[in-house]
């Protein structure tokens, strides 16, 4: 589905991807996992077209159809948290998209300005947004960062049963136990 | 806004103070004279015909000073190239005298659209700034969140860019509005256009008529005030209902 073949990527002379490749499958997990600052956000991002290879290339198998959870929430934080899964999916029913908030925050917290919720309640919305746009590729920055344990298992619930057969991959430096993914773990520069 | 009423009687009792220690009426009218006059200016066609023919204009000009600047804003800050080309132009706009732009519009134009070109170029810099500086304030990391959902110029426009063009919009209102009005009355002084608020100052000069001058000068600040207010209500509006 996502193939990357020898991506390099530098910022300021520091190499932070080198000649990585990797192949991304249909309706598989894949967590990105590696220490802050080793280029788990730099991979989403080169994967999902946002920035440049300075060498390499990423294809697709077929036309990439991209949802994404950034490292910050980008919620519109003087709407609520329900209008700011409307306004991105207006062809969902504003139903649907409350019952599936639901499955991640109280019920009293959706219709509040985002501005109101608390961080970790933020973080669900940005999930929740990202779980239920459509398209074919699903990319998770921290989905769990600022998360207590609860939550986070609520928050690796919901993405099992929302990501249907979308590739999903989730760049964190907390994997939950037990999981099934496929796990890649970056080491500074060399894959 | 009883704080407010206050100091507003506390201002005109200084103007009546001073009026009473002038004591010529030709120089210093006071807070009562004038109201008089107005009262009886409000009382004639002639007035009305003249107020309405400088807001119509004067209005007529902001607007379209502000679409100006919207559109040139908005291709200053795609295009490098143009904002390099265009700035320098805005920046001695706004310094060249406005009676320079009176004296040269009159002579190309006459004097029944003068007061229209005149608040149009003086606000025109105004606005061009305040978009430019907008439209460069909105968040890139939004912009982006906008791109990957796919969201429509519309929305991205409502929800990304209009809350960040909001606040210098809103300062550059409070500032242009007034000084479109007074560059236009100014105007029309000059061009001595008939049926006009500046028509009328400039027969009170004519008949040293301070009364008549502080009515007018009244009409005027307060057609200002009031599109000022009518203006930054529209823009608190244009971005929707929130929450």
């Amino acid at each position: 589905m996502i193939v990357l073949e020898n991506v390099t990527k530098s910022y300021n002379g520091k190499v932070v991807l080198k000649d990585f490749s990797y192949t991304f499958e249909k309706g598989k997990i894949y967590f990105v996992k590696g220490p802050s600052g080793i280029g788990k956000t730099t991979l989403l991002r080169i994967a999902s077209g946002l920035e440049k290879p300075d060498a390499g290339r990423v294809h697709f198998r077929e036309t990439p159809e991209f949802c994404m959870m950034f490292q910050e929430d980008r919620l519109l934080e003087n709407y609520s948290a329900a209008r700011n899964l409307e306004i991105v999916m207006p062809g969902i029913d504003p139903a649907v998209i409350r019952k599936n908030l639901e499955k991640l925050i109280p019920a009293e917290e959706t219709d509040k300005p985002v501005s109101e919720l608390s961080g970790g309640t933020k973080r669900r919305v940005a999930a929740m947004r990202a779980l239920l746009f459509p398209g074919n590729i699903l990319f998770m920055d921290e989905p769990f960062a600022g998360l207590d344990e609860e939550n986070r298992h609520n928050v690796q619930r919901v993405i099992e049963e929302l990501r249907g057969q979308r590739v999903c991959v989730i760049a964190s430096h907390l994997i939950p136990e037990g999981t099934e993914a496929e796990i890649i773990e970056l080491n500074g520069g060399v894959e | 806004m009883k704080r407010k009423l206050v100091i507003v009687i506390g201002w005109i009792l200084v103007w009546e103070i001073l009026s009473l220690c002038i004591s010529n009426p030709v120089l210093m009218a006071g807070p009562y004279e004038t109201l008089k006059t107005l009262c009886a200016m409000a009382c004639t066609a002639e007035y009305w015909l003249s107020a309405a023919g400088t807001l119509a204009r004067a209005v007529c000009g902001i607007l379209a000073g502000f679409i100006c600047a919207a559109v040139l804003g908005w291709i200053s800050y795609r295009s490098r190239i143009f904002r390099e080309i265009t700035e320098p132009l805005f920046s001695v706009i706004k310094s060249v005298p406005v009676v320079s732009f009176i004296v040269l519009i009159l002579l190309w134009t006459g004097g029944k659209t003068l007061s229209f070109y005149i608040s149009w170029i003086v606000v025109l810099p105004l606005f061009y700034f305040s978009f430019l500086e907008g439209f460069a304030s909105a968040d890139e990391k939004y912009l982006e969140m906008a791109k990957m959902y796919r969201m429509s110029r519309a929305n991205e426009f409502r929800y990304i860019r209009y809350p960040a063009l909001y606040a210098p919009l809103c300062a550059s209102v409070k500032s242009a509005v007034g000084l479109g009005f007074k560059s236009a009355a100014a105007a029309e002084v000059i061009g001595q256009v008939k049926n006009t608020v500046g028509n009328g100052i400039y027969l009170s000069k004519v008949y040293l008529s301070a009364t008549e001058l502080f009515a007018w000068t009244i009409t005027v600040a307060v057609m200002a005030y009031g599109a000022e207010k009518i203006i930054l209500f529209l823009l608190s509006k244009a971005g929707g209902k929130q929450v």
